[in-house]
């Protein structure tokens, strides 16, 4: 599944750092910029990831650096 | 057909008043009538010589000196007889005009023949000298005559959508300053409908064709080209910004689902794009922060989202996203009775509804795994009421420029129907605010 996650805009660099470091441990490989050549504060602080582990939604709501986390969402074709 | 081998059937640019080179002339009948055999004259060279000579004068001076190409009868059901009863030209015209008296239907229309010349020579001093023959009663420049048919779309009368959203009712504004986004499965932008009408179309990872069909639906119903002898009409004559956001092959359950990366990053694209509208004929149940917070964005950069309400009335009737979005424009579905299509969700966050059912609009010329009709074809589903208020708002923004997006989604509200089926209701769980009706929307 694909996770979403978005960093508060108030959280400083040394915390997101410790999030990544963490997901790191928990062994997510690839952690990326939704929005990469945003220059837009809000939409930065928006990272995606790829995990089948389903423990991973909670343990990222409770990082205090994180404002939300959301599997993606589907949508389809209404016709 | 290339587009400049098409024949128009539009006045031409320079209007002339007469038909070049020809000449309408009746000579007197009376100056005829003793000299006709009973019952009719034989189209023969003895024939000819019963012309009086005052009479064949004129038509000789024409011959000699203006270069006459030929004399018919108007009226004469003879005339193509005629033309080939003699090889000698001055018998033909004579026999020409004795048939425009001999064969004519009434005396009112006696003695008329129509006689070609190079347009140089056909000069007023040419019709003063030919006018001023004892034996010629009229001369007067054959009248210039066009098709007064406008190009129209051959099939614009199927467009039953367009008749209840009012909009032939009324001329509405040009449009084609303002882009309108549609994201979906892309477009075919060769399509004689829509040619010149794709401002941009970004493809995302995938390829450029329209395997499924949607996305070049939905543009149909938006922005087809009206009155260019091809299909359909669409809503606005206005631009379209394309994003591709759904994969060429379906998911395993074979149903097309949006890549949701590709999607989310062409929301983010729309913002700074100069869109000014946006279409989104697409669905799900789950809401998203992410997608929120872009859709809230679009808002508030003056972007008005329109998004279907969803298809799944008879399977729980829950509430779709984006269309539940409070930013957002939500559209639900009628039928040709006028009534809910039956499977066009309501809820609250409902704001009118438009035609969904059976509308016809444009398809990729190619068919493919996905899809056996191509070209025009009528669908049915949210998604394709959705494009009409897309349309709608993009003649109204073309109208007001200035206006906020919630003062076009208010406008498109307080203008809206009210339908039978609203009972004395304003407002409803079914309908929201009523049927769209562009009419009324850009007075």
């Amino acid at each position: 599944v694909k996770l979403l996650f978005k960093f508060k805009e108030s959280a400083p660099a040394r915390d997101r750092e410790r999030v990544f470091s963490h997901l790191r441990k928990l062994g997510v490989s690839a952690v990326e910029p939704l929005f990469p050549d945003t220059e837009d504060d809000a939409l930065a602080s928006v990272f995606m990831l790829d995990t089948e582990d389903e423990s991973l939604l909670p343990r990222l709501k409770r990082e205090r650096a994180v404002e939300y986390v959301e599997p993606e969402v589907r949508r389809r074709l209404v016709s | 057909m290339a587009r400049s081998d098409v024949p128009t059937f539009e006045a031409p640019p320079s209007e002339p008043e007469d038909a070049p080179g020809q000449l309408i002339v009746r000579v007197h009948p009376e100056a005829i009538h003793e000299h006709l055999p009973s019952p009719a004259i034989a189209l023969t060279r003895e024939d000819a010589q019963l012309l009086p000579e005052a009479v064949a004068k004129p038509f000789e001076y024409l011959r000699e000196s203006a270069g006459l190409g030929h004399v018919e009868p108007l009226f004469s059901p003879r005339r193509h007889e005629v033309a080939s009863a003699t090889r000698f030209l001055a018998e033909r015209d004579r026999l020409a005009v004795l048939t425009s008296v001999a064969d004519s239907p009434s005396e009112e229309l006696e003695g008329f023949s129509v006689i070609s010349l190079p347009e140089s020579q056909r000069t007023p001093d040419l019709v003063k000298r030919i006018r001023s023959s004892r034996a010629v009663q009229l001369v007067e420049p054959m009248p210039a005559r066009w098709l007064l048919a406008k190009q129209a779309d051959p099939l614009r009368n199927l467009q039953w959508g367009m008749r209840a959203i009012k909009w032939f009712d009324k001329t509405l504004p040009d449009a084609s300053g303002v882009a309108v986004g549609v994201l979906d499965t892309g477009i075919d932008e060769k399509h004689p409908d829509l040619a010149g009408v794709v401002a941009t179309y970004d493809t995302g990872p995938y390829g450029k064709e329209d395997l499924v069909g949607h996305g070049t639906h939905v543009a149909g119903t938006i922005a087809a080209a009206p009155n260019n002898d091809a299909g359909v009409a669409g809503v606005a004559r206005c631009r379209l910004a394309v994003w591709k956001i759904f994969p060429d092959t379906p998911a395993p359950d074979r149903q097309f689902y949006v890549d949701g990366v590709t999607y989310l990053r062409a929301l983010q694209a729309l913002e700074g794009s100069g869109v000014k509208v946006a279409n989104l004929s697409i669905g799900g149940r789950a809401n998203s922060l992410t997608e929120e917070l872009l859709f809230r964005r679009l808002s508030d950069a003056g972007i008005t989202v329109v998004a279907a309400m969803g298809n799944e009335f008879l399977r729980g009737n829950p509430a779709s996203y984006p269309a539940a979005y409070t930013s957002v424009f939500s559209v639900g579905s009628i039928a040709e009775t006028l009534e809910r299509s039956a499977f066009s969700n309501t809820g609250q966050h409902i704001d009118l509804v438009a035609p969904g059912s059976n509308i016809l609009s444009t398809l990729p010329r190619r068919r493919s795994d996905y899809r056996d009709e191509s070209r025009y074809a009528s669908w049915s589903g949210t998604s394709m009421a959705t494009p009409h208020a897309a349309g709608a708002a993009a003649l109204l923004v073309a109208r007001r420029p200035s206006w906020t997006s919630d003062q076009v989604k208010e406008r498109l509200r307080t203008s809206a129907a009210r339908i039978r089926a609203m009972g004395s209701n304003e407002w409803t769980r079914e309908y929201g605010a009523g049927l769209l009706d562009v009419r009324k929307a850009v007075l």
